[in-house]
């Protein structure tokens, strides 16, 4: 074999070798991505979450490994950044060029850039105004705990402004179409980002605006909130189990996403279960239990069985480096995007 | 003549009067079109009260589909289901005519259809509530560990009662009745219900159940807000004053509201102004400073348009006291449906 054709072989292996081993990743990392199959698939007796072969082709859970290979696992060492301190408006235009063409990184500091800059904005004009207000307000009728509380108050708002003001430099001459979250945020979520799968997933379309003038998002959102959220969970990702309990769940105020996944109990217990194993204090984990004995209540056994099978899968194979709970109650993945 | 005879008759006859009606009603309301909000232009130019609101004459609409609507339930001597009836005793009956017009239907499927949402909202809370409580099973012990817990005790006392009071009235109702509230909260507000109005306003994007397969409504949303708002003023609703202060202020402006509006310190200047015309005590006092930064940063010309504007409209429609307490935005569509 002459050394031009033993190259080409050694290079077909290579393919061919890589071409299995993704194929094989795809398949392993496709089994625990959905607790269990949907509510109405409850009645069968088949435990076997890794394999879940009852899993519908309608439910929405399983869209999700197919489009989770793609992009978010292409993150890519592109060319340097811009400084930390080079303005959005000069630098937005390749940022999103190269974040369109893959750039994970450079989707990432795009995102946390406008995050920045809105969080800014509504630093400025909305704490401008409460100190403002406080100022004026007649204080003679305020004894010394109030006075304090209040100096406090206005301390904390200084501190805000401070900062505010010193990245204000960072967002000048930013337009209102460089400033929409929506899209950015998705864009670092395909890549990889968590963080930013975590806003998109949860206020994403509402938190930087835009919506009235994009209803086009509404479609992107329907199309991609829940893969990036089971590729979040199976990145560790405690928000995001949080949100889709709440969204399977139908909770109050679980947002969009409890539009994609409509209701499941069976999955909103899974995913219960699953916090429940990351819980830190004991007050947490007296008030899973119980929250988790009045889910099993309405649940077929068959279905509270797979639930802990998947949960405890699930927490052996994407939480091992993230064991317990690390979203403070109330967290919005939305607020302070880019705060130093 | 046979009673079927007489009443096959007496269909094309009640059409006519009822077009008849209608078409006075319709000349009469739209006398008065011309007073709509004279000084509208003059706030911010382009960037005042949008020029839409002030063409639409939003209260007249309301007033004239109410009277429609009586007029045409007098005459089929339709009248609405006794009150407490279970909402899937009776759904398809309202939908049906709420569908062809009848204001009084639309506005009690709303308020049914929202009674039942809210029901099972609370029982949701109900359930993380005593949850928590998990140590104190009886909500008694959990009104007794502090003064922040105290005020939780009260609310499961509140939420019980609520679940008590309604638990009959939406036995039955299925999730398909109980979906699409946002075109029903709608129809409601354009048949002149000012509860389901400003909740309608108030609505973030987000908050709308079932959007994401109606992406249409964020387009009806965008073209029948500044009327419905326009009407609001018109009847002095105080609620809506304040919605409409948020936006143009910046305070609110990525919300559903602050996006149709745009921010606009002679608007927010003239919203303010209102209040304050309208506030009393304590309260007035509190407003005027906000009141005098939002002046500072406004032209002479700007200023003395949006004041004028203030007092036109508390003259013409404002006959109550804007109370500190009456307007909260997060608890609008908190309506008292017991």
């Amino acid at each position: 074999m002459n050394p031009h054709n033993r190259n080409r072989l050694l290079a077909l292996g290579i393919v061919l070798i890589a071409a299995a081993a993704t194929a094989t990743w795809l398949y392993l990392g496709a089994s625990p991505a959905t607790p269990v199959a949907r509510s109405a698939d409850a009645g069968s007796t088949d435990t076997g979450m890794a394999t879940t072969p009852q899993r519908t082709a309608t439910a929405p859970a399983a869209k999700v490994t197919k489009k989770r290979a793609g992009p978010i696992h292409t993150a890519s060492a592109g060319p340097a950044l811009p400084p930390p301190d080079a303005p959005l408006a000069q630098v937005y235009a390749d940022l999103k060029t190269r974040a369109d063409a893959g750039d994970a990184q450079a989707a990432s500091r795009l995102y946390r850039d406008v995050g920045r800059c809105l969080h800014t904005r509504d630093v400025l004009a909305n704490q401008s105004r409460a100190a403002s207000w406080m100022l004026e307000d007649d204080t003679s009728g305020l004894d010394a705990d109030q006075l304090a509380r209040r100096e406090r108050r206005l301390g904390t708002i200084e501190d805000e402004l401070a900062k505010a003001r010193a990245n204000s430099g960072l967002c000048e001459g930013a337009t209102p179409a460089e400033l929409q979250l929506a899209p950015v945020a998705l864009r670092a979520a395909q890549l990889g980002d968590v963080q930013a799968a975590d806003c998109y997933v949860s206020a994403g379309l509402t938190a930087g605006g835009g919506l009235l003038d994009h209803p086009e998002w509404l479609q992107d959102y329907k199309a991609n909130a829940l893969s990036l959220a089971n590729s979040a969970v199976e990145q560790g990702d405690w928000t995001m189990v949080n949100q889709l309990q709440r969204a399977y769940a139908q909770s109050s105020g679980a947002g969009l996403l409890a539009q994609v996944t409509g209701g499941d109990p069976s999955q909103a217990y899974a995913y219960l279960k699953l916090r429940s194993l990351g819980a830190v204090t004991p007050q947490g984990n007296s008030f899973l239990s119980r929250q988790l004995a009045d889910a099993a209540q309405n649940l077929p056994a068959d279905a509270v069985t797979q639930g802990d099978t998947w949960a405890q899968n699930a927490y052996q194979q994407y939480f091992g480096a993230n064991p317990q709970i690390n979203t403070p109650r109330g967290f919005n993945p939305c607020q302070n995007i880019g705060a130093d | 003549m046979s009673e079927s005879n007489s009443q096959g008759k007496r269909g094309p006859i009640m059409l006519a009067l009822m077009t008849a009606i209608a078409i006075a009603i319709a000349a009469w309301n739209l006398r008065g079109k011309s007073t709509a909000d004279p000084h509208a232009a003059d706030i911010g130019g382009a960037g005042a009260i949008p020029a839409e609101v002030a063409s639409r004459t939003a209260t007249q609409h309301a007033e004239f589909a109410r009277k429609a609507s009586a007029i045409a339930r007098w005459l089929s001597q339709e009248s609405l289901p006794p009150p407490r009836t279970p909402l899937s005793a009776m759904h398809d009956q309202l939908k049906r005519r709420a569908d062809a017009g009848d204001a009084d239907a639309a506005t009690r499927l709303f308020h049914e259809v929202h009674r039942c949402i809210a029901l099972r909202r609370t029982r949701d809370l109900l359930a993380q509530v005593l949850a928590v409580g998990s140590d104190h099973p009886d909500d008694e012990a959990i009104g007794v560990i502090g003064p922040a817990q105290a005020v939780q005790f009260k609310q499961v006392g509140a939420m019980k009662a609520y679940i008590a009071n309604n638990d009959a009235l939406c036995e039955g109702a299925t999730d398909a009745q109980l979906s699409g509230l946002t075109p029903l909260l709608l129809q409601a507000a354009q048949r002149g219900d000012l509860a389901a109005l400003d909740c309608y306003v108030a609505t973030d994007f987000d908050a709308m159940a079932g959007v994401l397969d109606h992406p249409e409504w964020i387009e009806q949303y965008r073209a029948e807000v500044p009327g419905l708002v326009e009407s609001a003023l018109q009847r002095g609703d105080w609620a809506i004053v304040e919605l409409l202060e948020q936006a143009y202020s910046g305070k609110f402006d990525t919300s559903a509201r602050g996006q149709v509006f745009g921010t606009d310190a002679a608007m927010a200047y003239g919203l303010l102004r209102l209040e304050q015309l309208g506030a009393s005590g304590d309260f007035a006092d509190r407003l005027a400073p906000r009141v005098a930064a939002v002046a500072k940063t406004l032209s002479t010309a700007r200023l003395a348009a949006a004041q004028a504007w203030a007092s036109d409209y508390y003259s013409r429609y404002f006959h109550s006291v804007f109370d500190e307490g009456e307007v909260n935005g997060a608890n609008l569509c908190q309506i008292n449906d017991d």
